[in-house]
């Protein structure tokens, strides 16, 4: 039974945290300006930034080459095509090549 | 106009990048003697990944269910600024169904939503972040029962197969980053990356993402303030 409660409970908190901001925050956010609102705007690349670095942090030192190759792929295509999606599957195929070989 | 369809295709590089390590924590939460129903339910529930694994060494080793929960829950806590974030790129938008799409408002959908919405490669659409966010969902949860189902069987998922699908999540943030990359950001994105990479060195979990959203905060204030002092 704890087992659902608590299950349950931090799925609730997790929907709020995604949830409430928007509802009671999002209409002020939008036309915030100033230092706060360049802060508030960089929110954002700034985790996806983080997000990549722990992700990453993950194939190093074990998979430094496949993963270097696989990273590299993606900024090539990035700088080439824009395409997030292609440069994404790509990087992929690359790091399982080189991990191949 | 962004469509619930569009949104869907915009889910496939997050759709196969979690489903690798949702096999995964089904397997694991097999062998710590969860059912597939069990394992099934906290994907579709709790639906964060880091945290989900944690809750499968907390329950599985009897931490009393209190700390279990207050771990869990701080954990989430960076997601309070997703919502307000995305917000930001809708000028004059509503959020009619933003109950049902901020469910799936995990890290990597608001990364892809963020991405997309900034760079005005998609319009602001409700239907396309709910298409967004369910295709990354249904890959999340029949990854985990696939998983359970597997580790009931003590079958696991090909090493090399799984290794290359989880490197996805890294090259898809990756390619967000740099589609975010431009003159002006520059200094921002790189200082967020140290940040967290400082970070990263001394605490564990999902804690440095705070350090790389401050660095980057602090330095777009600063500069928004020296751009206003001149």
């Amino acid at each position: 039974m704890s087992f659902i409660i608590t299950v349950i409970v931090v799925g609730l908190a997790n929907y709020a945290f995604r949830f409430l901001p928007i509802k009671l925050a999002a209409n002020r956010v939008q036309h915030v300006g100033g230092p706060f609102g360049a802060a508030l705007g960089a929110l954002g690349a700034g985790a996806i930034a983080a997000l990549f670095v722990l992700g990453a942090s993950d194939f190093y030192p074990q998979a430094w080459l496949p993963a270097t190759a696989g990273f590299g792929a993606v900024a090539v295509l990035m700088w080439r095509t824009k395409n997030v999606a292609v440069a994404t599957i790509v990087g992929a195929l690359v790091y399982a090549l080189v991990r191949l070989v | 106009m962004a469509t619930f369809g569009r949104g869907l295709t915009a889910a496939i590089p997050v759709a196969l990048g979690y489903f690798p390590v949702a096999v995964s924590f089904g397997i694991g939460a097999a062998q710590a003697g969860w059912s597939v129903a069990e394992a099934g339910f906290v994907s579709a529930v709790m639906y964060s990944g880091a945290a989900q694994f944690v809750a499968l060494t907390l329950i599985a080793g009897g931490t009393a269910p209190l700390v279990t929960i207050i771990t869990l829950v701080l954990m989430g806590v960076r997601h309070l600024f997703y919502g307000p974030t995305l917000a930001r790129t809708a000028k004059d938008a509503t959020f009619r169904r933003s109950a049902v799409w901020s469910y799936g408002l995990t890290d990597e959908v608001f990364a892809v939503a963020l991405a997309q919405l900034s760079r005005q490669r998609v319009a602001w659409s409700e239907p396309w972040l709910t298409g967004l966010g369910l295709g990354a969902y249904a890959s999340w949860v029949s990854g985990t029962v696939l998983g359970a189902w597997l580790g009931v069987w003590g079958t696991e998922f090909p090493p090399f197969i799984s290794d290359t699908l989880r490197f996805m999540l890294p090259a898809l943030f990756l390619a967000l980053v740099l589609s975010l990359l431009t003159k002006e950001s520059l200094a921002m994105v790189g200082v967020a990356v140290v940040a967290t990479g400082i970070a990263a060195v001394f605490l564990s979990g999902a804690a440095p993402i705070f350090f790389g959203m401050g660095a980057a905060a602090l330095v777009a204030a600063g500069k928004q303030h020296v751009r206003g002092a001149q």
